[in-house]
């Protein structure tokens, strides 16, 4: 796929906000949604990307260039001498640094990792927010969702009941 | 974000939410630290319910059901019979037998809810089955949501001689969806040899699965080999055995499908009276045999399982009675405790010690005689069956907490097959007729 467009067509992504991102095509197809919409013919200088803001596109766009493969790419740091162990080593240290965002931003990436179709980010992101949530107590979840915990008492007290096997 | 932001349905983000919700972002990102706050809250109202499943999709069954507790929004979300597919599920239970009669080549089965399974009981009747073709149909193993049975045709003639063997074929079958599978038929088994067959399947390879009947020898049983049949060529093939050691299999007790090979539960033979329980691990070729120890602890009940994506192993001390006779020398051993051990890391072959209780505390706690059935599948909780009061309970092993769960029927089989239902289309077959 990569050496298909080894020719390195430039295609332009539009946020709402205004901001006008010009990306090589094939790092934007990284995104099956912007994929299909290059393969169905239906972009044909500029695409727009409806609810992705300039600030989250810009991010989604650095973590596409860095994952798109590299064979005839320019591929920020990789190279074509480098194994491919030391390669995914090298992502694996990249990517940590890049979810180091807050938890907002890390929502925004999730909602955008879905809408563009790109399975790395989502991975990515929802895996971050897992390794945050999956041992934490049920109000320290209430506040990281900013969820109020609208049972009554009892309510609670029979859902924890039934649930008792997943306290344990 | 209150609990109608999970209610609200909206599979694709519109562009002018996101827009002011963001504009509104910027101007409070600069401002102090509450407003951190008031940005996630934001943020968290714009997930929607596809986005919080696709996270949860990838949680252990068990903060998914902690997550019940979260909120009735979020009670509700993940009990939805809509995101089941998506979701993994807690055990639900475990399917067991009893002896029908005198006749102990036929069972009658039953199925024993545990508390937080799904509120949709299993019928144990397999009513999705076609009745009017089976005349018996036993239920053999499950395996990641799916059941393997063999089913009996009726008999040809009508006198039903009891020695004609039955014609009979394989079936794997989806209980919570009703979907099934007949197998081609492998020739029959000479009367009198008996036959363990298991199932072998793995959710995240859809639709594919692999049933193995094993084969040994009449008089010793030991293991010879085994015919392997993979859905995905729709062919039985036969291997001998690479064991390079001779190994009885225990048909009895249940085996365990994990990181490929299947996993069960033998002793060295020539059986001498020291403690040679092995565990034989064969893979869907049938060409990797390997033997794994167990920890030694004397004669015992052992049993294998799959606990928080590890393999582990329990050992239950053996007959009271022979415990009342240590008691006499009061000879206090390894032998008199009941053990929990587990794979930290597979590759090691190394067995860890996760728990042991003595026989007098458990006996204590319980007051009676229990054997460890089953391990609690997402959780440090193990199962226990009653020698002798025919009741279910469970072992929090971290709170050495025992728990009765209910009584079970009489003349029950040794055999507990955990049943953790699945709800995804990774299982294609018919539907019910």
């Amino acid at each position: 796929m990569a050496t298909r467009e080894a020719g390195k067509k430039m295609i332009m992504l539009k946020s709402p906000d205004g901001m006008e991102f010009e990306v090589e095509e094939a790092v934007a197809m990284e995104s099956q949604t912007i994929r299909k919409m290059i393969e169905d013919d239906c972009a044909d200088t500029a695409i727009l990307i409806p609810n992705i803001n300039s600030k989250i596109l810009s991010r989604v766009i650095e973590y596409c260039n860095k994952h798109v493969p590299t064979t005839g790419a320019t591929g920020a740091a990789a190279s074509d001498t480098v194994a491919p162990a030391a390669l995914a080593e090298d992502l694996k240290i990249w990517d940590a640094e890049f979810i180091k965002v807050n938890r907002a931003t890390r929502f925004d990436l999730i909602q955008a990792a879905s809408y563009l179709n790109i399975k790395g980010l989502l991975d990515l992101t929802s895996q971050t927010t897992i390794d945050t949530i999956s041992d934490n107590s049920l109000e320290e979840i209430r506040s990281f969702l900013s969820t109020k915990n609208d049972y009554l008492p009892e309510e609670e007290q029979t859902i924890r009941r039934e649930n008792q096997w997943a306290f344990q | 974000m209150d609990s109608g932001g999970l209610r609200r349905r909206r599979l694709k983000p519109s562009g002018a939410m996101e827009g002011k919700s963001s504009a509104k972002k910027k101007k409070v990102r600069t401002t102090n630290p509450p407003a951190e706050e008031a940005v996630t809250a934001a943020a968290a109202s714009l997930l929607t319910e596809d986005l919080i499943l696709e996270i949860l999709s990838r949680l252990p069954a068990r903060s998914v059901h902690r997550f019940k507790c979260v909120s009735p929004a979020w009670r509700d979300l993940i009990a939805d019979p809509a995101h089941r597919k998506k979701l993994p599920q807690p055990l639900a239970g475990f399917l067991y037998s009893t002896y029908h009669g005198p006749d102990h080549r036929f069972y009658n089965f039953h199925f024993a809810k545990v508390p937080g399974g799904a509120a949709q009981p299993v019928d144990p009747s397999l009513s999705f089955l076609p009745s009017h073709e089976y005349w018996y149909v036993d239920q053999l193993d499950t395996c990641n949501g799916l059941l393997l049975c063999r089913a009996h045709k009726f008999p040809s003639s009508p006198s039903g001689d009891d020695d004609d063997p039955l014609e009979y074929h394989y079936i794997v079958c989806n209980p919570a969806t009703g979907r099934w599978v007949g197998i081609p038929a492998l020739p029959p088994v000479p009367a009198g040899r008996r036959i363990i067959a298991r199932l072998a399947f793995d959710p995240a390879v859809p639709s594919h699965f692999h049933v193995l009947q094993f084969e040994d020898t009449e008089q010793d049983k030991y293991i010879t080999g085994v015919t392997i049949y993979s859905s995905q060529t729709g062919a039985w093939n036969y291997r001998e055995s690479r064991l390079p050691e001779k190994i009885s299999l225990f048909a009895g007790l249940t085996s365990v499908f994990f990181q490929g090979m299947l996993h069960l539960y033998g002793l060295l033979y020539p059986v001498n009276t020291d403690y040679d329980a092995v565990l034989v691990a064969v893979d869907m070729e049938g060409k990797v045999w390997k033997t794994i120890g167990v920890p030694s602890g004397g004669l015992s009940f052992g049993l294998i399982g799959v606990s928080q994506r590890c393999l582990h192993y329990a050992a239950t001390p053996l007959a009271p009675d022979d415990k009342k006779k240590k008691k006499k020398r009061k000879k206090k051993t390894d032998e008199d405790t009941t053990t929990v051990w587990y794979m930290k890391d597979y590759d090691s072959k190394e067995w860890v010690l996760k728990h042991s209780v003595s026989y007098d505390e458990l006996r204590s706690m319980t007051g009676g005689e229990y054997r460890v059935a089953a391990f609690h599948p997402d959780c440090d909780t193990i199962f226990l069956d009653s020698f002798d009061a025919d009741t279910l309970s469970s072992y929090d092993m971290q709170h050495r907490k025992f728990h009765r769960i209910r009584s079970l029927r009489k003349n029950k089989a040794a055999i507990f097959l955990p049943y953790v239902p699945l709800f995804s289309d990774s299982f294609a077959g018919v539907d019910r007729q």
